[in-house]
Formats: C-alpha cells, structure tokens, sequence
C-alpha cells in the first residue's frame, strides 16, 4: 500500500486541486485505505458542518441605522464643505476631494460615470434624516464653531487637514452641560466635550492625548474637573436640564440627544470611570470618543458612532492608551 | 463625496441579507457584524466614483463587505480578545462537547464559530464564501480578488486545520460526496444555498 494522505491533500483533492497523477494515485490509496476513506468523509463532514451553522438574521434596527448612517453621509458632503471655506468636509478621506459625479454601478460597462448625485431626499434616505440632521449639526458646530487663537494652544498630533488657526471648538465646548453616566449603579458626571477632531485610526492616541489636554484646560478655565469618580456627583451641581427627568431627551449637545449621549457613555464605561467625552468626528463620520481608566492603569479609548446609545455601543474602534510619562 | 444615498440605499437594501450574512458569519458577533456592514457600505457609498463598472456591482459590494469584515478580524486579532462571548466559545472549544451530543444546535454553532477563529483571515474568508454561504469559487475569486486556484488551497488547507477541531462534532454529521466542494460556476455572484435576497 502507498504512503497515507495528509489531511491537506485530501482536502485538495476534494476539491479538485491536486494534479493528475497525484490524483490518480490519491484516488488508488483511498479504495484500498479504510483510514485514509474515513479521513476523507470526515473532510465532507466539515464543509458539511460550515453549511449548517446557524446565524441570526439580520436584525431590522440595523437596515434603518445603515440607511441612516447613508443618508447622514450624504449630508456631511458638499453641502457642509461650503460652509467651511478651505477646509476639506471630511479630512483624512481617500481621495476627499469633492468628485462631480459617481459610477452608476448597475450600469456597469454603460453609463457608469453618467450617474448624477439626487437632488433630492428619497423617503428611503429620509429615514434616516434625524441622523442627517444631528451630523449636519456636528459639522456647522465644529467648523463654525470659535477658533482658539493663541497659536501656542494648537495640539500636536494634528495633520495640515485639520483646521490651520489652531483647534476649532465649538462654542459649546466650554460650557458643555454636565452629564451622567452609570458606573457600579452609581451615578457619577462628565461633561462632554467637541475638540473639532477628526480622529484617524493611526492618529487616535496622539489625537486622545491632545483631546485630553484642552479637556484639561478647560476644566481649569471652568474651575471644574469635567468628569467625576462615580459616586461623588450630587444633582446639585448637575446642570438643570440635562439632569431633570424627562428633560434631558429635549437636550443636545453638538447635535446628539442628551439622553443619548449619557446612555452611550453609561454602556461603554461599563463600569469604568470616565476621563473624557469627545463628540466629533472619527474618520470624517460621526463619531464620540470616550476615553475611561483602565482597571490596570492608563486608558482605553473607545469611538462610537452615532447611533450610540444604552442599548447599542456602535462601537467603531478601541484602543488602550497608556499611562504617559 | 460620492454616491447618492438613495440609489445607494436601495442597493444596500437589495443586497443587505447576502452581505449580513457574510458578515456575520466571518465575525460572529451581531454588533460587530452591523458595525461593519455599517462601515463598508459608508466605504462604498464614498468610493463609488471609484467603481469603474469593470466588476458586477455585486461582486464589488460583496468585496467591500468582506474587506470590512477582515480588517476587523486583523484589527481584534491584534489586541487581547475581552469580549466574554469569545471566551466562552474558546473555552467551549478547549473542552469540547459529548461527542455526537445532538442536544444543541448552538453548541454546534459556538464550536464551528471557534473553530473558524483559529485559522488565518485568509482561509476563514474562503470557508466562509465557499462552504458556509455556498458561493461557487469563482465567485468567491471575483470577490476576494484571488484566482480560483488560491480560493481551492486555502478552502482545503482550512478544511484541513479544521478538522481536529471538529472532531467531535463530526460523528453521525452528514456527509457530501467526493468533490462536493468543487463548485466552478462562475458569472453572477450567487450563492448556492442561503443567502435569500435576489438578484441586482
């Protein structure tokens, strides 16, 4: 009897992939080889199992925030670029220029680059128009928002994308309304914040370490640190209408419901304490960058999108961020 | 600025049910899979200027999906796994089940999920297109931008790892015969079983 056939062998030539000879002589090893038989139909029993895997289904929340993120998409692009003269809508994109047309992919091989943007909104995209709405906020809020104007005060970290005169804020960056999250069952505070950045992946310790600075300087400046050990946060010093029952969905800060924001932070945290609640952009979309102490020391960094909330983290990224020094 | 989010949101609703279930049979995860799916359609809508019509529309979404699902892979691959659910699935694997136990599908489900996660992104991928969605490996070429000849040896090199780790749930399993996977078909991207949504 020939030599035995490797797992891998066999698994090629099921599928087909061995050459003829190895093949034929594959094929004369197997008639004769009880061991080698078995082998090969637990192979057919593996591809057998991968088909039979169950997987949920495909739940419905998730077609309406894709739609929306889409259709929040469309609203970051040109029509915000104009407000914000020599500044690109979405830094760091590749290729985030301002193209004149699109491919028309399903008429592949014909009219491709005939394909026209819609002027106006389908119902399809106005479902997601809340969404929109928020993203549309968030853009004006950080590119119209007051420019720091000591030059000293620019962070490193950030790319020539990013606004030249400094760090764009938003007017509400400095009076952002404290907040709350859960930790432990406790309640503890943070007040978010709106950097202006536009994280980027390769960037994001870089971008969260100068985020965490001006977070800083704006405590200082408000006399208040702008996150609190959970626990030690009374209402009294809550900003009325964020903390009022009832009162907080009304409210938004940078374009997100409050009663989201407090929720999203409440589901990443999980527990955590809170260092900082950036609201901005991550990779040009909207996004919040929460930043909690780690159990063992230093940071985590987490990006959520903007259908984060208590129920769903949307998260988009996470990173561990060390303790400086 | 690229596509337009209407006609773009119509052909995320055409092909959804076929991307989610790439997407969340590569990632296992829900949120993970939605956060993806998520990100590959935004990728699209922006790179649609990009798409020449030089590939079928759905071969080109399929790509970006799978493409959004391996960064992620890598990108968890890369820093020490939290989630308990992963945990679970390992320690599932590390233990192992009743051999032939029929009592739950899930298990079955937690261990062939384990199982994938032990191989490179490269092969899961396959696995995923070619046995567990049924797409034909020409299909699964075109999306993943690999001949034929690459999806063959990596779905049999796959198959191969995988097979210690399912050992015990191989017993009584059903069996194809000789050549079952070596599917050829090529042209449209349609999967041979599942899947469900129709054709662009």
């Amino acid at each position: 009897m020939t030599r035995h056939v490797s797992a891998e062998a066999l698994a090629r030539y099921r599928e087909g992939d061995l050459r003829r000879r190895r093949l034929s002589r594959v094929r004369a090893h197997l008639a004769g080889c009880p061991r080698c038989a078995a082998l090969d139909r637990d192979l057919a029993r593996v591809t057998a199992l991968l088909a039979s895997a169950p997987a949920p289904a495909m739940p419905p929340q998730v077609t309406d925030r894709i739609q929306a993120a889409l259709a929040a998409e469309r609203a970051l692009s040109p029509a915000s670029a104009r407000h914000t003269p020599g500044q690109p809508a979405r830094a760091g994109q590749p290729g985030g220029g301002q193209p004149q047309h699109a491919g028309q992919p399903q008429h592949a091989g014909g009219g491709g680059r005939g394909w026209r943007l819609a002027a106006a909104w389908s119902p399809l995209a106005a479902r997601g128009a809340a969404v929109a709405a928020a993203a549309v906020v968030i853009a004006a809020g950080v590119y119209g928002g007051i420019q720091l104007t000591a030059g000293g005060q620019s962070a490193a970290g950030h790319s020539a994308a990013e606004p030249a005169a400094g760090i764009a804020r938003s007017p509400a960056m400095s009076g952002g309304p404290l907040l709350h999250y859960l930790a432990g069952g406790k309640k503890a505070g943070f007040t978010p914040v709106s950097t202006g950045t536009n994280f980027q992946p390769r960037r994001l310790r870089s971008q969260v370490r100068s985020a965490l600075q001006q977070d800083e300087r704006l405590s200082a400046e408000a006399g208040s640190p702008s996150t609190s050990a959970p626990g030690t946060t009374s209402t009294q010093n809550a900003a009325p209408n964020a903390s009022a029952p009832g009162a907080g969905s009304s409210q938004s800060f940078a374009g997100l419901p409050v009663a989201a924001l407090q929720g999203c932070v409440t589901r990443i945290a999980a527990g955590s304490r809170v260092l900082l609640v950036d609201v901005g952009r991550y990779q040009g979309r909207p996004a919040t960058v929460i930043v909690t102490a780690a159990p063992g020391g230093g940071s985590r960094i987490w990006v959520a999108g903007s259908g984060c909330a208590r129920s769903d983290s949307d998260l988009i990224a996470q990173a561990s961020l060390p303790a400086a020094g | 600025m690229a596509g337009d989010a209407d006609a773009f949101g119509q052909l995320f609703l055409r092909h959804r049910d076929r991307l989610w279930a790439i997407a969340i049979r590569t990632l296992s995860d829900p949120d993970e899979a939605a956060d993806a799916l998520q990100e590959a359609m935004i990728s699209a809508f922006r790179r649609a200027d990009g798409f020449r019509g030089d590939s079928a529309v759905t071969t080109w979404l399929h790509r970006i999906v799978v493409n959004a699902c391996l960064d992620r892979m890598r990108r968890k691959a890369a820093r020490p796994a939290s989630g308990s659910a992963d945990e679970a699935a390992l320690d599932s694997l590390a233990l192992g089940h009743a051999i032939g136990d029929p009592s739950a599908a899930s298990d079955t489900a937690i261990d062939v999920r384990a199982a994938l996660r032990t191989l490179p992104p490269g092969q899961q991928a396959v696995l995923v297109l070619v046995d567990m969605l049924g797409y034909p490996v020409a299909d699964a070429a075109a999306i993943l931008g690999i001949s034929a000849g690459t999806v063959k040896s990596r779905c049999a090199r796959g198959r191969a790892r995988l097979l210690p780790h399912l050992a015990h749930l191989r017993q009584g399993g059903p069996a194809t015969g000789p050549q079952a996977g070596n599917r050829s078909a090529a042209g449209n991207v349609s999967p041979a079983r599942g899947g469900g949504d129709d054709q662009s």
